[in-house]
């Protein structure tokens, strides 16, 4: 009952949509009536799968080299304080410097190849892995350190054992966050260039004028997005199977 | 020779003494409880026990042999049960014995020879949060227990319990302790559990805290000991006792 409510306003929003576009209150060429971006859709369907899948390809480089450093440095910060204490204000920057104002720079720095972009949703999505899983080894109970410790446990066999497994929670969370800004970030870099990719064909259509397309291309967007986070759901739920057994 | 024993054991945390001059002392097979307020230090003699931390002063021997400051040589069980969640019930218990580098399969083995004994047959694949809190206190009480056999410290182990399963607990662990030859101390502020489970009783009292009393107690036998008269007789001594301070 609950998917339901979301799915009526969807569908309220669609039909006012299309009752403005039917009755001309705003230009054609502005904003195109549902059907006929869903006629674009389909028209140009395998070109925009074309595109996504090297909007992906950047996404999964971008996104999994976040995650690999962002459990380094976790890792890091997290056994050493000093490191804590230096690091995290920097990883805290990342996050104020706008990716739109750097994607410029990116491309002057490394062409417009893939690396760019791959470089910018690294920085998109590495904080909020950091910082996920950060929280998550903050997560492990007291009690539990102290066991261990009274049984002589050394700090990587903690880690092993307590800390990584009570961080999973914090760091699916930071993949669900994650996982819609490597998109985002992909398509944003790919505005300013390139051979292929979402970004690339919505600078395309924009400067044809052919916005039915440029929407079809946002809908893509935003179900490719959608359709991540719910894989972020299912895999968590296949990697921490106890928690269907936790209370409430 | 005590199998644990600890003299003159004095902590403080700042400007605040915690404990002062406590020495107590186990015996191969005994059973001691440790009973006191809350806040009277009976944690902190565990932790300097346990070599968690060390005393200002004092020492800690184990089986004669100065250990102070040194842990990970007793077994330590907690208020809370501490089971990992992500983990089953065999693979928490067997924690102690993967720590000291025996092969998995081994240690699994060696649970599972134990586990009908404390309850738990059947449950080695289920996780913590589908067994009741008696379930998991049991569980707790035999990862402790491949920790040390030789001995156990134990801090409130059934006092997040509800009423009737703390008894049934206590009835139980007498059992295992006696077939089993455990030697354990055992905190409580639960005058009942205190003479239920132990040989030997030490009352804590005073801030900071030091022991008052140090009483000799017979473990009753079968249920519902806790009507009797001598019982009554006993835990009204000790409630004056625990008063007096």
């Amino acid at each position: 009952m609950n998917k339901l409510y979301p799915l009526v306003f969807i569908a309220i929003i669609i039909a006012a949509w299309e009752l403005v576009c039917r009755l001309g209150l705003v230009a054609e060429f502005m904003l195109p009536s549902p059907g006929k971006v869903v006629r674009a859709l389909i028209s140009e369907f395998p070109a925009i799968m074309g595109h996504s899948r090297t909007t992906l390809i950047e996404a999964a480089a971008g996104l999994g080299l976040s995650i690999a450093a962002a459990l380094v440095f976790a890792v890091l910060m997290d056994r050493f304080e000093f490191l804590y204490k230096a690091g995290y204000p920097v990883a805290v920057m990342t996050q104020t410097v706008p990716t739109v104002a750097i994607a410029p720079l990116l491309v002057l720095w490394f062409g417009y190849g893939m690396a760019p972009k791959i470089i910018l949703i690294f920085v998109a999505c590495f904080f909020p892995m950091l910082i996920a899983l950060l929280g998550g080894f903050g997560m492990a109970d007291p009690g539990v350190l102290r066991l261990y410790r009274s049984m002589n446990a050394g700090y990587l066999r903690i880690l092993r054992d307590v800390k990584l497994p009570y961080a999973l929670d914090g760091f699916f969370s930071g993949l669900r966050i994650s996982v819609s800004y490597s998109v985002v970030g992909a398509v944003i870099s790919e505005w300013l260039g390139g051979e292929g990719g979402l970004g690339v064909y919505m600078t395309r259509v924009r400067k044809a004028f052919a916005f039915d397309k440029m929407f079809a291309v946002i809908i893509v967007t935003s179900a490719i997005s959608l359709l991540l986070m719910k894989l972020v759901d299912v895999i968590q739920i296949a990697a921490m199977p106890w928690k269907k057994y936790e209370k409430k | 020779m005590s199998i644990l024993s600890a003299n003159n054991l004095s902590k403080a945390y700042g400007e605040r003494r915690i404990i002062s001059d406590i020495s107590v002392r186990l015996e191969k097979g005994e059973v001691v409880s440790l009973l006191g307020v809350s806040g009277i230090g009976k944690t902190t003699l565990f932790n300097i026990l346990s070599g968690l931390e060390a005393p200002d002063s004092g020492s800690v021997f184990l089986s004669g042999e100065d250990v102070t400051g040194r842990s990970g040589l007793v077994g330590y069980m907690q208020q809370n049960d501490l089971l990992l969640p992500f983990k089953s019930i065999a693979d928490n218990v067997v924690i102690p014995l993967l720590l000291r580098g025996e092969k998995k399969k081994s240690a699994i083995e060696k649970a599972l020879a134990l586990f009908p004994e404390f309850g738990l047959e059947g449950l080695e694949n289920y996780y913590p949060a589908q067994l009741s809190g008696g379930m998991r206190q049991r569980a707790a009480l035999l990862r402790s227990f491949f920790y040390s056999s030789e001995v156990l410290l134990m801090d409130e182990p059934f006092s997040a319990l509800d009423a009737i399963t703390r008894s049934g607990m206590q009835l139980w662990f007498r059992k295992i302790a006696r077939e089993h030859g455990l030697s354990a101390f055992i905190i409580t502020h639960d005058v009942n559990e205190a003479l239920l489970l132990s040989d030997r009783i030490y009352i804590l009292g005073g801030r900071p805290g030091r022991i008052t009393h140090e009483l000799p107690n017979s473990v009753p036998d079968g249920e519902n000991q806790e009507l009797t008269e001598e019982f009554l007789k006993n835990k009204i001594r000790i409630t004056e006792f625990i008063n007096g301070e």
